[in-house]
């Protein structure tokens, strides 16, 4: 389990992550969704002790993190965003060096090792890291994240330099680890990433949770709109449609895209039909959960 | 300690087959391959004019050589000239060993996955630190095995003294070069890349070993006053003075102690100047390298400046705990410089935070 209290980072006055709570149960997939320069990195970084809070804790699994920054490496993997290796080395003995770490025997090393490099489908390649493509370091970094079998895994910006087969596979994987019971805390900027994989969302702003909850919890809760878009096509050529209610009409032919202030589809549809108006189609859009983060995140919540 | 010696040896690796360490190493050997062929040659010639000097002196004891007793060449002569040449040397592989090690890691992203093991902090600045020293010992005692080897190929062997003296100056030689791996992994802390790290470190080098030294002997001579002229007669003089009625043999006299007087008053002069150096270079490695790789290949060494002197028996000599004994403060500067530069990157390394 994943808990922060009051997390709190200031860099030269200015407050990177400010008074975060959070609270990730085991064997959640967590996505962290916030624009660049949030906050979301900071946070990770306190949570895998790389830098202390200025404010607040950090706990993994009831161990606090600048308490004890080693036990709680021992249990965690990540994966930094634009994550790096010794260009001199092969992917197998930068994983081999990271490994001599921990308690793991020469044996079940070399099997670990080579378990991984299949996983991420390094297993074959010969050459130096510092050769490789920021498409397979990013996976290398995946590998290197899973070296210890962790239970909690941080992964800041996973897909950044994937192609489509890599972001295809790291979804599969990481459901598969979510099933084996880990906890995945899985940063991004990006909506369809986090929406794809992850049954809980957090979305950060300037340095604070703006929200979290399931996806369509954090859908409902941001939704702050005060009208409904109401899609009307009809059998034959649309008549006008008047009520006190409507804001706006775009009609086009026997279609019409109406604003209202509220849910007006009952008089919608009786007045079509007392005008001998044949339905074929009216629904409410709904705002999809990319439309409520965009107005949230970047127009409205999302300033401090 | 299993983790200091993974990062150790994983850094020591890198290092001896890392290109720069191979290139520089190879130039040192390269160097230090001439300077033992010309050193060796000047030794020789040494060693045939001693032996010729004292057959003379065993022929005629009666008759005082014309430039005082001759003194018996020392094979650590060549190591002295080596200490000259290699400083600057063995600097420049000491820097571009130990410039990038935090640094470069900060850049390339691998300090931040290293560090999301659990591996204490210390554990690897101290990993890194003894990865490099040990690099740095790997070619000195390459050197030392060349150095010596060169040596008895060319049917030279060294005494028991000058055995030890030379092992001890490879040991003040490694330690002069810990001094400047210590600033160049210090500047690679505290800076936030490698380009910063190198410009820092090149910087303080030149400020710490040319700029300082040559600041103190413009001050000495500033502070110090005039430097006294000679006062003494020429040879017109003598003769103008014959015909006053003062004899010969009492303008010489006269004149020698006109002398004796102008070489205290000169010694003082320049002991105030020196003195004024040595405190503008205390912080300098390679000024007290030099000052003890003096004293420890020159079995003759003499801790003060001497300006002329009287002719006649050489300085007598001086074992090697005595010569170190008379430059201790040069000798503990030495060894504290690297401590001192090592804990400020110990310390910074240990705070700082890693994005």
């Amino acid at each position: 389990m994943i808990r922060t209290e009051n997390l709190t980072k200031v860099y030269n006055g200015n407050k990177a992550v400010d008074g975060l709570n959070l609270e990730i149960a085991e064997g959640d997939i967590f996505g962290f969704l916030g624009p660049n320069g949030a906050g979301k990195s900071t946070t990770i970084l306190m949570l895998v002790g790389l830098i202390e809070p200025t404010e607040g804790k950090c706990i993994i699994n009831d161990i606090e993190v600048a308490r004890n920054p080693l036990k709680v490496k021992e249990l965690i993997g990540y994966l930094p965003e634009n994550v790096g290796f010794y260009g001199n080395m092969t992917a197998e003995q930068n994983l081999d060096y990271f490994a001599r770490f921990y308690p793991i025997d020469a044996d079940e090393r070399k099997k670990r090792i080579e378990e991984l490099l299949e996983l991420v489908q390094l297993a074959n390649v010969s050459q130096k890291v510092g050769g490789y493509s920021r498409g397979m370091t990013q996976r290398l970094g995946f590998a290197q994240a899973l070296l210890n079998n962790p239970g909690v895994i941080f992964l800041d910006e996973p897909t950044t330099n994937l192609d489509p087969e890599g972001v295809l596979q790291l979804r599969q994987t990481l459901k598969k680890l979510s099933d084996e019971g880990k906890t995945i805390f899985f940063s991004s900027h990006i909506l369809a990433e986090v929406a794809q994989v992850c049954n809980t969302i957090g979305i950060i702003s300037n340095g604070t949770l703006i929200e979290r909850g399931t996806l369509d919890e954090v859908k409902t809760k941001l939704d702050v709109r005060k009208t409904v878009k109401i899609i009307v096509e009809a059998t034959e050529d649309m008549p006008a449609i008047e009520h006190e209610n409507i804001i706006d009409v775009e009609y086009k032919g026997r279609r019409a895209v109406i604003e209202a202030k509220s849910d007006i589809r009952d008089y919608i549809s009786r007045y079509l039909l007392e005008n001998n108006v044949g339905i074929k189609e009216l629904r409410i859009e709904e705002p999809t959960l990319e439309d409520v983060f965009m107005e949230s995140v970047y127009k409205g919540k999302g300033g401090k | 300690m299993a983790g200091i010696s993974v990062v150790a040896k994983k850094e020591f690796r890198d290092h001896v087959m890392g290109w720069k360490f191979l290139v520089i190493l190879a130039i040192l050997m390269l160097i230090s391959l001439l300077a033992m062929h010309q050193g060796v040659e000047s030794y020789n010639k040494q060693l045939d004019s001693y032996k010729e000097q004292t057959a003379e002196i065993e022929e005629h004891p009666e008759v005082m050589p014309p430039r005082g007793m001759p003194e018996k060449p020392s094979i650590l002569s060549v190591f002295h000239v080596m200490s000259m040449l290699f400083g600057i040397l063995y600097a420049i592989l000491a820097i571009a060993i130990g410039f990038n090690l935090i640094s470069g890691e900060k850049e390339s992203g691998s300090l931040k996955s290293l560090l999301s093991h659990p591996v204490f902090r210390d554990t690897i600045i101290n990993g890194k630190a003894l990865g490099g020293m040990g690099a740095l010992g790997f070619a000195m005692l390459i050197m030392t095995l060349l150095s010596i080897g060169i040596l008895m190929m060319l049917g030279i062997m060294p005494t028991g003294d000058e055995f030890v003296r030379i092992l001890v100056f490879m040991g003040f030689s490694l330690l002069f070069m810990f001094s400047f791996f210590a600033i160049a992994l210090m500047c690679s802390t505290i800076t936030k890349n490698s380009t910063r790290a190198i410009t820092y470190t090149l910087a303080i080098f030149v400020v710490i070993s040319f700029v300082m030294p040559t600041a103190g002997i413009f001050v000495g001579m500033q502070l110090a006053g005039d430097m006294p002229e000679y006062p003494g007669m020429g040879r017109q003089e003598i003769n103008e003075s014959e015909g006053e009625g003062i004899s010969k043999e009492e303008q010489i006299e006269e004149q020698e102690r006109i002398r004796e007087e102008w070489q205290e008053e000169m010694q003082e002069y320049w002991k105030k100047v020196m003195g004024i150096r040595e405190m503008f270079s205390i912080g300098d490695p390679k000024s007290n390298f030099e000052k003890v790789s003096s004293a420890v290949l020159n079995p003759r060494f003499q801790s003060i400046f001497v300006f002329g002197g009287p002719m006649g028996e050489p300085p007598a000599e001086t074992s090697i705990l005595e010569a170190l004994r008379m430059v201790w403060k040069n000798l503990l500067v030495l060894l504290v410089f690297p401590v001192v530069m090592f804990a400020i990157a110990y310390i910074k390394f240990m705070r700082m935070d890693i994005r």
